[in-house]
């Protein structure tokens, strides 16, 4: 044990006196500091969160390319509108009207119809018989017309939907039809949907998708045929119709509606463009350096930890237990780590716990036989036999003498496990055993892979995690090997 | 050095009472064999560091250990305060069986017998201040329960080493302080815990010679006037005759002569005591066999010569020497010696 090893005693102003003047050092701290900012501040960095699914179409490219490349120049983005009572304009009434109400916190839309009036002379004798035929001959249709219109300006879009509930309620004796047109700047009307009941209706779901079969075949279309772009071919003012027709029975006739959702997905989206489920890349980007983080750090501070006491106690009491120690290691060392990885995961679950338990379970070997044998010169150091001198205990020696001590070799190698648990996590992600709720850049590119980022050349989806795992990669590289450099010198050579 | 020379007068041995009592004390470190070795079987070897020591040191005395590196002086040192378990052997403290405590009654007793390394760089942990590495043993010990505590300790400690002002030197590190500071610091560390008996392993041969008065000064003044016995270790005659009461000579793990310091400095009977003598002192041509330098290096104490171990470098062995090993016996008023022909 030289004089140069016991220097290691450096205080943390003088480790920063000498870092500081790394380059390589600072760029990686630098580098650090973005991601870390990133993390912390991940939400305000962009308006979705990363379950938000059908935010665009999928593989939808980013927005930005409009402004860079011709062929995107008026790509569609998102249109998303709700309709609520408020949005709904009234266009035609007869004989009814829209009113808002209040149901369990949200608005809905309730259109009205007034009950017939029961003509007295009618009820009884001729004249009643008389209007019983003449009815289904000529039935007195009340009308509500509800429109919204919605500019678009993009090129014609891939799909577009509709989606709301509704229920009616009336008499038995009352007839209700509802029906969805969409009136281009034309004034051509494309009748969407229709549904028909009498009397009182639970709710119902209503699903308007142009890429359904109904809808091709209520349009005249083949199944091969695409509504949307036909619907929407130009760009201008459309109309989007809601009617209603009742003919209405002794009691007032209510047909409710929430608040519907008018959806064309866009071909552009955000910073980095959707994934397959139209969720946003950027976020899951962002949102992914938070695990990448959390799960490097943890994962390295783990089995960091394992490995200082398990060297640190085999060193220091040797015998039987370091005997065993030391062989697990070896074996633990010489197995393959990430096919046992991928069947432990299968076996365990996927959860981003697992992951970091599993990553740290094969990772604390190194760091047990640097800290063993560095232990096992620094029990023989004078200053531990002169604790001992006093009466000081394994427990208080291996504390208080030979932790600190190891700790500078430690720390560096800490540092330079982060990445290795970091590539470790996105290799299992990308095989698909990450856990599946989360995002990380992993999973990004297992669903990149999988779901046609290559085939469609989707380089926006593929190259920014790649980015985002390498740079931290490489920053927390360069950090340890200056501090490894500035703590360990004899180890320069190595690293 | 001669300020520190103790009078005649103060070395007279009429301490009397004993506080340490070695009794054949064995060390040996077996050697690691390697399976081969183990299946064929053959003798266990070990470094026979210490084999068969006994003596014993009084109240308030100055115990000299003189002999060349690797004699076992050190093992010994350690064996005696159970920082190793030895090998055979018994060593009372007063009435206490060292050599037999648990470890519980053992870190009782380490409040009264302490020791004093040789490197003073070593014997401290680099991470710790000067107050933690005083504060150490009083912490260890559960005499005070925080470092704020241990400050009237400590300052009194430094104090007793002439570090002054205490408050000077309490925060400073080990490589803060010169190698004289650095040794003061350690016996200070050594004292904080008022022991009766300390093992000072070559305290001052690490240090520059100019500061090892000071701190040789300093064990004499904590002997006389503290009443701390000291097993002084050391592989220089010359300053265990400047403090000792009384000096052992060892050589390859056995004590070949003893007693009290001018009698083994002035009538060294034992050929390698005059050895060592004739290598310190200018050599008086009237006395035989005086000064003569031993030939040889100093066998392996894994495998000793048999009979008298000094036998193969002795300027006056005879064939008995190869066969029997000399007993340590009286050759008059304490002063004892293990040579077949010293007597004679
Ligand atoms: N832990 C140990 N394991 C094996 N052999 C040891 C051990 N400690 C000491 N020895 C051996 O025991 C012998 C005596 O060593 P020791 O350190 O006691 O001598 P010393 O008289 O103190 O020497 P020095 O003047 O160099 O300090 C040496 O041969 C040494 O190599
Ligand atoms: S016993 Fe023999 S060999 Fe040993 S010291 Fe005396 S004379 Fe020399
Ligand atoms: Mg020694």
């Amino acid at each position: 044990m030289s004089k140069s090893n016991t220097q290691t005693g450096i205080s943390a102003p003088t480790f920063w006196e000498q870092y500081r003047r790394k380059p390589l050092g600072m760029v990686g701290l630098s580098i650090v500091a973005v991601y870390v900012f990133v993390a912390i501040f991940a939400p305000f960095l962009t308006p979705y969160n990363p379950k938000q699914i059908l935010l665009a179409d999928r593989i939808a490219a980013p927005i930005w390319f409009r402004s860079v490349l011709p062929k995107y120049d008026d790509a569609p983005s998102t249109v998303r509108i709700t309709l609520g009572p408020d949005e709904w304009a009234v266009s035609e009434a007869t004989g009814g009207k829209l009113v808002a109400e209040e149901l369990e916190g949200t608005a809905v839309s309730v259109i009205e119809f007034e009950p017939v009036l029961k003509d007295e002379d009618v009820s009884e004798g001729e004249a009643g018989l008389l209007e019983i035929e003449e009815y289904p001959e000529e039935p007195e249709k009340s009308v509500v017309e509800l429109s919204h219109v919605v500019s678009y300006n993009c090129s014609p879009p891939k799909t577009f939907g509709l989606t709301f509930n509704y229920w009616v309620d009336a008499s038995s004796d009352s007839k209700t039809e509802l029906e969805f047109v969409i009136e281009t700047p034309e004034g051509k009307q494309y009748n969407l949907w229709g549904k028909s009941c009498s009397g009182t209706l639970g709710s119902q779901p209503a699903r308007i998708d142009s890429r359904d079969l109904t809808l091709k075949q209520r349009l005249g279309l083949t199944i091969f045929d695409d509504p949307a772009p036909r619907v929407f071919s130009s760009k201008g003012d459309y109309r989007l119709l809601l009617t209603a027709r009742s003919i209405p029975g002794e009691e007032p006739t209510r047909v409710y509606i929430s608040n519907a959702e008018f959806y064309i997905p866009g071909n552009v989206h955000g910073l980095l463009g959707a994934d397959h489920m139209g969720a946003d890349l950027w976020t899951q980007l962002i949102y992914g350096t938070r695990i990448s983080l959390s799960i490097g750090l943890s994962a390295a501070g783990i089995s960091v930890a394992v490995g200082t006491a398990v060297g640190i106690i085999c060193g220091y009491l040797g015998g039987v237990v370091d005997e065993f120690m030391m062989r697990v290691v070896d074996v633990l060392m010489a197995i393959p780590t990430l096919p046992i990885l991928i069947i432990l995961g299968a076996i365990l679950g996927k959860s981003v716990w697992n992951i970091v338990l599993l990553i740290s379970a094969f990772a604390w070997m190194g760091t047990a036989r640097l800290v063993r044998s560095q232990t096992l010169s620094l029990r023989e150091r004078v200053f531990v036999e002169s604790a001992k001198a006093s009466g000081a205990s394994d427990a208080y020696v291996m504390l208080i003498h030979i932790l600190p001590n190891v700790l500078p070799l430690v720390f560096a190698g800490m540092v330079l496990r982060i990445p290795a648990a970091i590539l470790t996590e996105a290799s299992l992600s990308f095989l698909g055993l990450g856990d599946p709720r989360v995002a990380t850049w992993g999973r990004m590119l297992h669903n990149a892979r999988g779901f046609g980022a290559f085939t469609t050349l989707a380089w926006w989806w593929l190259v920014p995690p790649g980015l985002a795992i390498t740079f931290l990669s490489l920053a927390f590289v360069f950090i340890g090997n200056t501090v490894n450099e500035i703590l360990n010198p004899r180890y320069r050579e190595r690293s | 050095m001669g300020a520190v020379r103790a009078t005649d007068q103060e070395r007279s041995v009429g301490h009397g009472e004993v506080i340490l009592d070695v009794e054949n004390l064995v060390k040996h470190f077996p050697l690691r064999r390697g399976i081969a070795q183990s299946l064929r079987g053959g003798p266990e070897l070990a470094v026979k560091a210490v084999d068969g020591v006994s003596f014993n040191v009084k109240k308030g005395e100055l115990f000299g250990v003189v002999g060349e590196s690797g004699c076992g002086k050190t093992t010994m040192g350690r064996t005696i305060l159970r920082l190793l378990e030895p090998t055979a052997g018994r060593v009372t403290f007063e009435d206490i069986e060292v050599t037999a405590l648990s470890a519980e009654q053992l870190k009782q007793l380490r409040t009264r017998m302490q020791i004093i390394f040789q490197d003073p760089y070593e014997s401290m942990n680099p991470r710790l201040d000067v107050h933690r590495i005083i504060a150490e043993p009083l912490r260890i010990q559960g005499m005070v329960s925080n470092s704020k505590d241990a400050i009237p300790y400590i300052e009194k400690a430094l104090e007793d080493v002439e570090m002054t002002p205490p408050e000077e030197y309490l925060y400073r590190y080990p490589h803060e302080l010169s190698g004289g500071q650095r040794q003061r610091i350690a016996v200070a560390r050594a004292l904080v815990l008022d022991p009766e008996f300390i093992v000072a392993d070559e305290p001052v041969s690490m240090l520059d010679v100019s500061i090892r008065g000071e701190i040789l000064n300093l064990m004499l003044n904590l002997s006389r006037e503290r009443g701390v016995t000291f097993l002084y270790i050391t592989h220089d005659l010359a300053t265990a005759r400047h403090i000792c009461d009384r000096i052992a000579v060892m050589y390859l793990g056995k004590m070949v002569e003893k007693g009290p310091t001018d009698n083994l400095v002035k009538h060294p009977l034992h050929p390698y005591t005059r050895a060592l003598i004739g290598a310190v002192f200018v050599p008086d041509p009237k006395r035989k066999g005086f000064g003569k330098v031993l030939k040889g290096e100093v066998p392996s104490p894994v495998d000793p010569p048999s009979g008298c171990r000094l036998h193969p470098r002795c300027p006056i062995a005879q064939d008995i020497c190869k066969e029997v090993e000399p007993e340590l016996v009286p050759a008059d008023d304490n002063h004892m010696v293990a040579c077949h022909f010293a007597l004679g």
